[in-house]
This record gives C-alpha cells, structure tokens and sequence, in this order.
C-alpha cells in the first residue's frame, strides 16, 4: 500500500514538477559521445552526457525547448524539442569538425543584431552571470573603425561618457556612472584577458589601445568586475583580437583608408591555421593631419600571435604587441578663442609620443569539459614623453624652455585562473578561483627640454632636472574566487572575494628653486624624498540572477572595490605639500538592480538597469596648517583621503529589428532594418569633503543624460548606418564652475553628433564609407587642466574617409 | 514585471530623497557691488590719475630739464608707484590679459636699461623688455643718482625719452583695465555671484591672497630679509629700492588688503563670514592684520639699510603676515567655500 501511495507521489510529482527529456549523443559510426555538453537555451542550464553517450534533461513546464549540443572537435548542433516529443527518444549525430574549435563556449552564440550581443554567463575562464555587461560584436558593427571613433564603437553601451580630444581616436577616453573618461584610467583595462595599461595598480592610465580594425570583439562589464579582475569602479574593458581562420593556412586581410585631413590608414593582416599552429598577425601605419592647425601624427602598431594546440587539452599561446606614436597636439583654447574658431591653435611646441611593448604567454589547459586551468604571464616595457609648453591657455607661450614629462613602465604579472563546473544536489555550481602577481617599476621625470619647436624629448639637465625624477616600485598579490550556485534551474547566484596585497613606493628627488620677483635664482638645490605604503585588505561581491525564462532575466549585484593610491599621489614635487601619513586607497562599492531580455526570437533585446556607485576616500588635496619648528603654524597642500561620493542613475538599451518584426517569414528575410536606443540618467554629487568648495557640489565630467541612437540598414551585402548622439551639459570641476578666463574648468555644453557608415561586400572586396560629425557641430567634451590642453579641447569637425578591403 | 517596475521606482524614491543641505546659501552679490564700487574702480581711478600725472610731469620735465621739474617728477612718482600697490591685489580679467603685473617687476636689469638707453630702445612694452621696465625701472633712473647727476643724465635725449616711454606703458596698461573695468568687467564681475572657481568671490579671494602671500609676504619683506637665503638678507632685492620707499609701499598694499576683507565700510568677506557664524575668525583676521601694520611701524626705510644693519626685525614682520597665512589661505576658504586654484609658493 505504502509503495503504491509512493509511486503514484512520485508519478505526481514527476507530473508536477518535472518530465525529462532523454537521449543519446553519437558520433557518425553510432559511437557514443562522452561530457558532449548540452545546453537548454531556456532556462542557461547545462547537462553532460555519461558514458554511453546518454543524457536525461529535466523540464518542469511542458514547452518547448531548445537545446544546443556541443563537443570538443565536433560541430554545434541545435534542436528544438516540442512538447509534444518529450516522450521520444532523442538520437542526436553530431558532425566532426575539422579543425579544433576554440574553448568550450558553455553558453550559446546567440544572433547578433548589429554589433551587439547579449553576454553569456560563463565564458573562457570569465563569470560573466548577475552582472551589468555587454559585448560590442566588431565584425558586425555599423562603425566607422578605421578612424578609431570610440563615440560609435561604444554607441550601444548606456551610461558611457566618452571623450573625444585627439585626432583618429590615438587614445581611449571612456568613463561611466560617475567617474572620469580620462584615459579610461577608471575602468581595467585589457586586451585577450590580460593588463595594458601603464601600470594597472599605481597608474591605471590606457596610454595604449589596440586598432579597431584588429577587433573581433569589446567585452564591457560595468561596475562588478572587481573580484575577478581588481582594481578601478568602472569595470572592465576586455579588447579581444580576431581569430585565425580555421580552413586556411593563410589569409590576407588588407584594408587601405584614406580620409579627410590627409588620414592615412594601411591595416595589413595575415593569419591562419596549419596544423596545430595558428597564428594571427597585423601591421598597421596611420597619419593625418589633424582637423586643428599645429596637430598631426604617425601611428605604427603591430601584433602577433601565435597558437599551439598540442591536443584537445593543452594549447599555448604567444602574443606580442607594439606600438609606437608621435603626435604634435594643438593644445587648448580659452572659451572666447573656441567661439572665434575652434580648428585654431596657439601653441606649436607640444608634442606627445609612446612606446608599448607587450609580451604575453598563455596556456590554457582542460583537464576535461568540467574543469579548465588559464596561466598567463606578461612583461611590459612602455612609456611616454610629452613636451609643451603646458602654461595657461590664456598666457602667451614664452618661447622659453618647454617642459618634458617621461615616463616608463616596467611590469611583469602572472595570473592563473581555474573554472571548476561541477554538481551538488543535482544543481550546476561553477568555480573559478585566481592567483595574480605582479611587480613592477614606473619612472616618471620631469624637467625642461630646449625652446625648439620639434620634439626632441631630450632634457637639458638630465642628472638634476628642474622638476622631479622619481621611481615607483610597486608589487601586488592577489588572490580571488567567484562562484555560481544554481539554487534553482531559475535562481541562481554569485559570491566571491579577493585578498589584495599591495606595495607601493616613491622614491625620487625634486627641484626647488627659489627665484626673485624678476626671475633670479636666490637658492636652487634638489630634495629626496621616499615614500611607502603597504597594506592587505579583502573585499567582497556578490549577484543574484533570477531566469523567467530564456527570453526574460532580472539580475542585481553588489560588489565592493578600489583603486589604488596612485603614483602621482605619492610625488612630492613642492615642499608646501604634505602627504597625509594615513594616506589609504579610495574604496567604495557598485550596485547594480537590471531586467534584460529579448523578445519574437530575439528581434528584440533590451536591457535596463538602476546602479549606485559609492566612492569613498577620494584622494585629493586641501589647505591646511601643520606644526613647524620655526613657524607656529606653517600653510600646507594637504594630500589626504577628503571626500566621498555617490552617484547612481539608469541605464536603459533597447534594440528591435523592425523590418523582420513586420515582414511575414522573419527569419529568411533579406532585409533588416534595426534601430536601437540606449540613454542613461545620472546623479552624482560629492556628499561630503574636507574640501569645503567640493561640498554638496556636482562630480565633475558627469553627463547628467546622455542620449544614443541609430539605424542600422542591411540589404544582402549592403550595409547602412546611422548614429545620433547626445551628451547633456555637464561641470567640469569639483567646484562646479562655470565660467573662468584660463578655460581650465567651466561648463561643457551639450552636444550633439550625427554619423553615418555604410559598407558593401563584394566577394573579397569591402568598400566602406565613413561621414563623421555630418552637421559640423562644433563642440567640445572635455577641459584639461594641464596636458595636453590646458583649457578647452576641441572635438573635430564634420571628417569623412573611405576603405577598400580585400580578403584573400 | 510589475513587481520588477516597483521595486526599481522604489529604489529610485529611496535614492533620489536628496541629502539635506549643510551649506548656507550666501549671497555675494552686495559684497561684490561694494568691492566693486567702493575699492576696485575707487583704486583705479586714482592710480590711473597718478599715472597720468607723472606722464604729464615727465613731458613738462622734458621741455624743461631742471631741478624743480624733476623734484617734481619724483614726488609725482612716489605717489603712482603708492597707488599703484591699491590695484595690485586685482590681478585678475583686464588686469591679467593686459599684464598690469609686469609693471613692478624688480629688481629692475639696470644693465638693461642702461643697454636701452644706449641704443635708443623704447620698445618698454615688449616681453624682452620685461624686467627693464614700470615702476622700478622709473625707481632706478629717478634716484639711482643725486639730482644734479641725474640732471646730466637727463640731458641725454635718449635718457629722458625713455623715462618718457615707461611712464606712457605705464599710464597706458593702467588706463586701460580702469576702463575696460567701467565699461565691461564691472558688469561681469557683480554678476558672477555663485561661489564656484570661477565666481567673482573666488576668483578676488585667490588673487588678494596671493597678493598677500607672494607680494606682500614674499617680495616686499621675505625675501630682502632672506627667508629664501638661509637669513642672509638680500637689500637690493628690495622694492623701490633706488628710492628707498619700499615700507610705506608696503603699508599701502597691506591697507588695501586689509580694506578688501573688511569691505571699506560695507560689505566683504568679513561680513561673509559674520552671516557665516564665525565673526571669531571675523575679527581674528582683522586683528592679525592691524598686528601687521604694527609691525610695519618697526621697520624703517630705506629698508635697505635697515636690512644691511639688522634683519631680525624684518624676519619677525615676516613672521606676522605668515601667522594671517592660515586664517585667510586656510580657514576663511574652508568657512566660505572657496577654492585656491594658484600655484603653491615656493615654500615656506
């Protein structure tokens, strides 16, 4: 009686809650297939199948499903199962590829519309799951990516400010929520998982960036990427480089541009599969003469990369990048000079160059589909020089000496990360723990070079220069762990933390110089100085998501962060600054609250979100008084910790296909007309500092509303696009000033710009064509306080290029 | 979804509630008026009169070279060179686009005047001609002589024409901003009231302050006394050192210090920081600064010699305008809100 009452429980049960779908996974000669990986596009759940190939997926409603079936040297396979079939037996053949496939990508390729996608939960080594992030899809993006335009490139991801100050995109300026574009020094940033930019703890600067055109595709995580990659609020910017072909032994991608202001552009790359060998590579020349007069450049990157695949286990991996730039730059203007005519330029003296150098080896190894083990370890040897006369915008240049800044970046980092998926009480649970070290060395002097108007980057006084000379050494050790837990095939969430060791030193000297009224030296000697901080902390993180279905994902998250004290922090460059003993990392935390989806088979995506972003300990400076043997009280620059900040806002997107929305056989239709839409509305004010001025005040180079949107037309090979962009009137100081006569702070207008791409493919050829800034606006996105303004730095004007591509 | 809708416009309630603000609302806009009103454009026009009194005393001295128009000459000089110190805390708008400042840079290249002279040189405006020019290098060929030598000199056509040139630069620039401030910046000055970096009551407190701390402090009693040269003092880096007239220029510029804080009888940081709730700091700052004019009265000109003799009570003046440091630089931005956005000084 009792095992009837059980069996007719368990029937119900079985009724109620789940009925499986059962199968078997074969090779073409009816072999089984051993952890082939099956993935239930639903729900994002993942099964593996046994030894005899068998598998047995749960279902708790009667719908329909889709599944995608993936192996290791076999191609994708996807089915869609009808309620109706539940009961039948699945036999799925999988077809053998011929070549490796990369990773195991655990989460479906969905349809990409345009240069967007939606990103999967895990991919690589990388939980992407409960977190605010996108990826920006480079092959099918409607941009103008010869010119490097990040205005366009990054026009689907809300929330961004992006800064436009130097001609043909030479450097990144992209910041979000609240925190500075300047040289995207607020988010990490990185290329194929590993750190460029001048010294990810001390001086998280994005000197360099790849070329566009080198792109396969931008992974973009805003806010909650600090346990898994440290350091900065912002999140992480991953550039990833195209891959090689896997049915060639050899492709020529060859791209010439040619564009207003005598923009150059010859992109040359070569890659290929032979063997277990594949490798990608690129050359790329750029130079121009810059819109405003006094500016042009000559741009050489090169990259290569080279793949051994030993088997379906074990692959390395070499990569080196290059890059090397010299840019003249036209400085800034005051407003009255901007608004008599923005393309001139009063200075013709400053000149800007780097030099990167990165060498990285990786090796990944899969100890099976469950379990896979990514050791990278990197060297760099990068630097910049700037000279200039970097006086007021408003004064005349002197034509005295000018001054030089040099920089140089040595840096090693080893970074291991394991991706463990595994099963407890039936549910899928991931692992990914990670080690990091890294040690490194920056340099950064300052002095006077000679009054001529070429960059020689020479100093005139290279053994006791008149500004300072001092060397950073810095060591950091991490060690992090994120987890997922399906707590049901629904819920599932993320916790992990980080242990941060970090060790920082300045050492240098400084010139001081005493002159009199007319200029005369009255003393003139250097004084050292040495500085160190030490410390280890944890931080925390963690994210919620909640699936209602495939089409239809709410997530929040929360996760804690820092940024370092910087080098120039701990430079003492006068003897009137004092830096507070107590001196200790900016911290804070990042909140995210969204609800993404996509609806009528993925023709529509959306993603909204609500964030917060707490910033604690700013580091700044303010005036004060410290004891002093001669003088009772004696005024002092105070570097210390002195404000705190909070800002939060929305970030919606949206992106529909409305041609295949309406048309009657969606899917086969030729014809895609998309328009997507992406706005964010932020507040973020200083709610507290020592810096009475910043009190209350609004958080400088903060867009309260920024508006983007687009067309994007496609025709069988016919590719259009169009692109507006708005960016509100914003302060761009802490005291929120509006107007000064040396232009170095006041108010950034709103601005507007409107672009256009259009492509055409032609079996291996691509003509491309760019219109930039169409109505001519003049406009300006940012002020700069020192390099490579100071005052206002004009945006360019309506510019236009054309490329021919061919594929051989 | 609704629930998804609520809790997200929940959260946006909770967020957007903003903090309530600690930060008393000041207006500036009568104190900028009576600054405006009763000091800038008071103090120009009588420099600008000065100015163009000594301009015209040089003509009538150059058709008549003799001992009583240059007697005169030098009166009327002294008198520019003091009201000249009642617009040097105003470096700032036409003041700065019109380098008002490059008229008192000493200690004047005597050997660069002379070279002028020599060549017949009355380019005194150009930016090579900077330390060869204004009030000290009229301070050098006026009184670097007993009058019956500087007679002779004056003889020298070239002599007096280019004491001729520096006193039209100098009448001109000082002209100039006076009127660009009657006709324009007067208005832009009362009307930018908000207290940000680039409002009026920013932009005055950083210049007056620097005045008083790279002026006042550094150029007028620091550095001659030799604070920048291990105690060693320095005379001739004194002001007007030729005529020996440095401690009343310095009275005269502390004066005009002292009246912008207090307001001259009406409105100004003092009574800022009265509405502020701090008059202890009020009137702390007003004490320190008559302390300083006290200790003014200890020194004696020709501040040269006294600093040859002894330069301990300079150093101790010195030490005076450092103590008024701290309450302006310090703690009367901090009260009000202002930002210091001019360099450091070299260090104290």
């Amino acid at each position: 009686m009792n095992k009837i009452i059980l069996i007719l429980l368990l029937l119900y049960a079985n009724e109620m809650f789940s009925q499986n779908i059962e199968g078997k996974v074969l090779d073409k000669n009816n072999k089984p297939i051993f952890e082939a990986l099956l993935f239930n596009e639903n729900n994002g759940a993942s099964f593996f199948t046994d030894k005899e190939g068998s598998f047995s997926i749960p279902t708790k409603k009667r719908e329909e499903i889709s599944l995608i079936i993936f192996k290791e040297g076999f191609k994708d396979y996807k089915v869609i199962v009808e309620k109706k079939n539940y009961s039948k037996k699945l036999i799925i053949h999988l077809k053998k590829l011929q070549q490796e496939i990369n990773a195991v990508e655990v989460i479906s390729k969905r349809k990409t519309l345009f240069g967007y996608t939606r990103i999967k939960s895990i991919e690589g080594t990388t939980i992407y799951s409960t977190k605010k992030a996108e990826i920006i899809d480079m092959e099918s993006i409607n941009a103008n990516v010869a010119n490097n335009s990040s205005r366009q490139i990054f026009s689907k991801v809300s929330g961004l400010n992006i800064w436009e100050s130097d001609c043909s995109g030479l450097q990144l300026g992209v910041g979000s929520r609240g925190l500075s574009p300047a040289r995207t020094s607020n988010f990490n940033v990185r290329q194929n998982g590993y750190d460029i930019s001048a010294d990810a703890i001390g001086y998280p600067d994005a000197y360099y960036s790849p070329p566009m055109q080198a792109l396969k595709s931008i992974e973009v995580i805003k806010g909650a990427a600090s346990l898994q990659y440290g350091t900065q609020f912002g999140g992480l910017i991953n550039f990833k480089f195209k891959e090689a072909p896997t049915n060639k032994k050899i492709q020529l991608n060859s791209s010439l541009t040619l564009g207003s202001n005598k923009y150059l552009n010859i992109f040359n790359s070569l890659s290929g599969t032979v063997d277990k060998i594949s490798y990608y590579s690129y050359y790329q020349y750029r130079k121009g003469d810059c819109w405003r007069c006094n500016s042009k450049f000559d741009y050489h990157s090169a990259f290569a990369k080279v793949k051994y695949q030993e088997n379906e286990k074990l692959s390395f991996q070499l990569e080196y990048t290059y890059l090397w730039y010299l840019a003249q730059q036209a400085g800034g203007l005051t407003d009255k000079l901007f608004n008599e005519n923005p393309q001139q330029s009063i200075r013709n003296r400053n000149w800007f160059s780097i030099f990167w150098n990165l060498l990285n080896f990786k090796t990944v190894y899969k100890f099976n589909a469950k379990t896979t083990l990514d050791v990278s370890l990197l060297g760099q040897y990068s630097g910049r020089n700037a000279s200039g006369f970097l006086g007021k915008i408003s004064r005349t240049d002197p034509l005295t000496e000018t001054d030089l800044l040099k920089d140089d970046y040595t840096n090693y980092i080893a970074e291991t990360r394991l991706l463990h998926k595994y099963y407890l009480f039936g549910k899928r649970m991931v692992f990914l723990g990670g080690f990091r070290y890294m040690q490194g060395i920056t340099n950064k002097r300052q002095g006077f070079t000679s009054n001529d108007s070429i960059a020689t980057f020479q100093y005139l006084n290279p053994k006791k220069l008149e500004g300072s000379d001092y060397t950073f050494p810095n060591k950091n050790i991490s060690l992090f762990t994120e987890n997922i837990i399906s707590l049901t095939e629904k819920l599932s969430i993320t916790f992990g933390s980080r242990l941060e060791y970090l060790n920082q030193h300045a050492k240098g000297y400084y010139g001081l110089r005493h002159l009199d009224f007319a200029g005369n030296i009255l003393m003139d000697t250097i004084i050292h100085e040495t500085q160190s901080l030490e410390r280890f902390f944890p931080f925390f993180g963690g994210g919620i998501s909640y699936k209602f279905n495939k089409d239809l994902e709410i997530y929040t998250n929360f996760s804690q962060n820092y940024r370092a004290v910087g080098y120039n922090d701990l430079r003492i460059t006068n003897p009137n600054l004092v830096i507070d003993k107590n001196l200790t990392d900016e911290k804070g935390y990042n909140f995210d609250l969204g609800l993404k989806g996509s609806a009528k088979n993925d023709l529509i995506f959306y993603d909204a979100n609500f964030f917060l972003l707490r910033y604690s300990n700013k580091i700044g400076t303010y005036f004060t008084t410290v004891p002093d043997p001669i003088l009772i009280n004696r005024v002092v620059r105070y570097r210390s910790n002195l404000s705190s900040a909070l800002s939060y806002g929305i970030e919606l997107f949206a992106q529909a296909d409305i041609y295949r929305l309406l048309a009657k056989k969606k899917e086969k239709a030729e014809i895609s007309l998309s328009i997507f839409g992406n706005m964010s509305v932020i507040n973020a004010i200083y709610t507290d500092s020592k810096q009475t001025a910043f009190y209350k005040k609004k958080i400088e180079d903060v867009p309260p509303f920024t508006f983007r949107t687009g067309i994007d037309f496609q025709w069988k090979a016919l590719r259009m696009g169009t692109q507006f962009s708005y960016t509100q009137q914003h302060f761009s100081d802490a005291t929120n000033a509006e107007f000064t006569p040396d232009a170095i702070v006041g108010t950034i207008p709103s601005y507007y710009t409107l672009d256009f791409n259009a492509g055409y493919k032609w079996k291996i050829l691509k003509l491309q064509l760019a219109l930039n800034n169409i109505t001519n606006n003049k406009y300006f996105t940012r002020r700069a306080d020192g390099y490579p303004g100071p005052g206002i730095l004009p945006s360019d004007a309506f510019n236009a290029n054309v490329s021919l591509s061919i594929e051989l | 979804m609704k629930n998804i809708i609520i809790i997200l416009s929940l959260f946006l309630t909770i967020i957007s509630c903003k903090p309530d603000s600690n930060n008393k609302d000041v207006n500036t806009e009568k104190a900028l008026n009576n600054i405006a009103d009763n000091i800038i454009l008071k103090n120009y026009a009588e420099a600008t009169e000065k100015a163009l009194a000594l301009k015209e005393s040089i003509i009538t001295l150059k058709a008549t070279v003799n001992e009583a128009n240059l007697i005169i000459v030098k009166e009327k000089f002294l008198t520019a060179y003091d009201s000249y110190q009642k617009i040097i805390p105003f470096d700032f708008g036409p003041a700065v686009d019109n380098g008002l400042s490059t008229l008192n840079i000493f200690p004047t290249d005597n050997s660069k005047v002379d070279a002028n002279i020599l060549n017949g040189t009355t380019d005194v405006a150009s930016a090579a001609n900077i330390s060869a020019t204004g009030f000290p290098a009229m301070d050098y060929l006026l009184f670097n002589d007993n009058n019956t030598n500087t007679l002779v000199k004056l003889a020298d056509v070239n002599y007096i024409n280019y004491l001729e040139a520096v006193a039209n630069f100098t009448h001109s620039t000082i002209s100039t901003v006076n009127n660009t401030w009657i006709n324009s910046y007067k208005a832009t000055f009362v009307s930018a009231t908000k207290i940000d970096a680039g409002g009026s009551i920013n932009v005055l407190a950083n210049s007056f302050i620097h005045s008083f701390e790279r002026d006042g402090r550094e150029g007028k009693i620091g550095i001659p006394a030799g604070v920048r040269t291990l105690n060693q003092a320095v005379p001739t880096k004194c002001e007007a050192y030729y005529s020996g007239k440095s401690i009343q220029l310095a009275k005269t510029h502390i004066a005009t210090l002292k009246s912008i804080f207090e307001g001259a009888g009406g409105e100004s940081y003092k009574s800022i920081l009265i509405e502020l709730e701090d008059k202890e700091l009020a009137d702390k700052i007003s004490k320190q600064f008559t302390t300083i004019e006290t200790s003014l009265n200890t020194l004696t000109d020709p501040f040269s010699d006294m600093l040859t003799a002894d330069n301990q009570a300079a150093i101790s003046t010195y030490g005076e305008y450092q103590k008024l440091l701290p309450l302006l630089k310090v703690d009367m931005t901090a009260k009000i809100g202002i930002l210091i956005t001019y360099q450091d000084s070299d260090g104290d």
